[in-house]
């Protein structure tokens, strides 16, 4: 029965730690909340606006698997396999990916990019995702 | 008008060179593929790729591709070389050679070497690593009249809601293709190609509608072939159904790929039409795949069914030479005959991401029309067979590893 708690609270505790994706922008963009289709197309380059305004997206290099999966429902070779197909088309190339220092860092500088992390930052929170 | 690639040859270059605000992206794709016949006597066959025959060896499905693009805000230079493994070696393609200027946000035009986007997949075949299949629905890729074509088009792209809309016009484009290992001597010539092609589609599903008119020059097959078709104009018949020179020929398609939960199910549908000696076909295929983490399992179902009326000889009068005449004439239309229903299954496996490991078994079932020559005439289309071969099936087997980086 101690057994089956413990693998229970494990499983509990293991489901409790999956991490939750912020997707960000700078404290001083106008730009407050956007919608799962929205940054699906922003992130796949099918646009580069919204609501009328002109954004980067750049990619978190540490959460990149996490977040392909929950926000585009992509799996690591199907995101390759998209942007191959992107690339050898001569239509588009992959948007940057940064480290987590890096957006740390440089976020609040950079008023027209949007991107995720798994941690709390100072940034404008504008979508968040289990 | 024939577009001159030494011209984008040298801009790409000169662009490269000068320009330093330019990004530029170098990107390799192959596939490293055997196939084998379970019979001999048949013979998978597509213009410009090697046969595959009734034993395991690197088949044409393999090759090698490189592709380097250099790009701004405004300006996109792409250069595409494929090579095919033919005949024991690489051959060598260009298939992509052009430049894009982006007008708006919205708005581009593009002028080079294109590959033709008339197929949901037809302008990445060549990129075997991002299609599930190990080899692409035979009985329908065949309906395409070329694999690229030198021209211009131009894309106008939005996303409106949930939905994302492509429209692409190509106003003009031609090609020549070797075809020597089809038809001794010949190249196909394809010129005048006007096409609209519409793409709408969001995160679940994508939907293609394609219309297209090309001017065509058919290959002929039997150096007979003029005096027959005279003698049997001589005769009072009307023979505009077996010209082949200059000849319009159009194409519908429609295309989608759904995807829902871990499944995915992709079709498409085309037509062609036209007064020649090309039959006037109608081909489709279906695919149904499952995602189970990497393994990725698959059916599919293709099919090529050329209008059986095209083989119908009844009504032409040849009482000038006792039916001689008619019957060299049904002999060539035998050849003109390529339906064929193939149904696969198979899987891929993403090995890591950028190589997958692919699988397809095809039972390729071969439709023959008309009076039936096979005794003394080989008949040729996608799937070649010997003459006197009454078998009416063949398996083909497909195994290797597809990659792109």
């Amino acid at each position: 029965m101690k057994i089956i708690t413990k693998i229970v609270l494990m499983l509990l505790i293991t489901l409790s730690l999956k991490a939750e994706i912020y997707v960000v922008i700078s404290d001083n963009s106008n730009i407050d909340s956007i919608t799962k289709n929205e940054l699906s197309n922003l992130y796949l380059k099918k646009t580069d606006r919204i609501h009328g305004q002109k954004v980067i997206v750049v990619n978190n290099v540490d959460d990149y698997d996490e977040f392909n999966k929950k926000v585009l429902n992509k799996t690591p070779s199907q995101i390759h396999a998209y942007w191959m197909k992107q690339i050898f088309l001569g239509k588009k190339v992959p948007p940057k990916k940064i480290t987590k220092t890096e957006l740390e860092k440089d976020i609040n500088n950079m008023p027209n990019v949007i991107t995720y992390t798994s941690n709390k930052i100072d940034a404008k929170v504008i979508y968040a995702i289990k | 008008m024939r577009l001159n690639n030494f011209i984008i040859s040298v801009i790409f270059l000169a662009s490269s060179l000068l320009a330093d605000n330019f990004e530029t992206s170098f990107n390799y794709f192959g596939n490293l593929t055997a196939s084998s016949l379970n019979k001999d006597k048949f013979y998978i066959k597509g213009y410009q790729v090697d046969d595959i025959q009734d034993y395991f060896e690197l088949s044409t499905y393999s090759k090698l591709g490189f592709q380097t693009m250099i790009y701004n805000d405004k300006f996109t230079f792409v250069a595409q070389a494929v090579s095919h493994y033919v005949d024991d070696s690489l051959n060598l393609d260009l298939t992509w050679l052009n430049a894009k200027y982006k007008i708006r946000d919205d708005f581009s035009i593009r002028v080079g070497r294109i590959q033709s986007a008339m197929f949901l997949n037809s302008d990445v075949r060549d990129i075997d690593y991002v299609n599930t299949w190990a080899i692409e629905p035979n009985a329908f890729y065949t309906m395409l009249p070329m694999r690229y074509y030198d021209g211009l088009d131009i894309s106008y792209e939005k996303v409106i809601g949930d939905y994302y809309i492509n429209i692409i016009i190509t106003p003009y484009g031609e090609v020549s293709a070797d075809i020597d290992d089809m038809v001794s001597g010949s190249t196909l010539d394809v010129s005048d190609m006007h096409m609209v092609s519409l793409v709408l589609s969001n995160n679940d599903f994508k939907f293609k509608t394609s219309y297209a008119q090309v001017t065509m020059n058919i290959p002929i097959y039997d150096v007979n072939y003029h005096s027959i078709i005279q003698t049997l104009q001589d005769e009072g018949n009307d023979i505009s159904k077996y010209n082949y020179i200059d000849k319009k020929i159009s194409f519908l398609t429609l295309g989608l790929e759904y995807n829902y939960e871990n499944y995915s199910f992709l079709t498409e549908i085309a037509k062609r039409d036209s007064v020649s000696l090309l039959p006037d076909t109608i081909a489709y295929y279906t695919m149904l795949s499952y995602r189970y983490d990497k393994f990725i399992p698959f059916i599919m179902y293709s099919s090529n069914n050329n209008d059986s009326s095209h083989f119908d000889t009844t009504n032409i009068n040849d009482t000038a030479t006792n039916g001689v005449t008619k019957t060299e004439l049904e002999k060539i239309l035998y050849q003109t005959n390529d339906s064929q229903r193939t149904f696969s299954i198979g899987f891929r496996y993403d090995l890591k991401t950028g190589i997958a490991l692919k699988f397809q078994v095809d039972k390729i079932f071969i439709k023959n029309y008309g009076t039936d020559y096979s005794d003394s005439v080989k008949r040729l289309g996608y799937t070649q067979i010997d003459a006197g071969v009454k078998d009416d099936n063949v398996y083909q087997t497909t195994i290797g590893l597809s990659f792109a980086f």
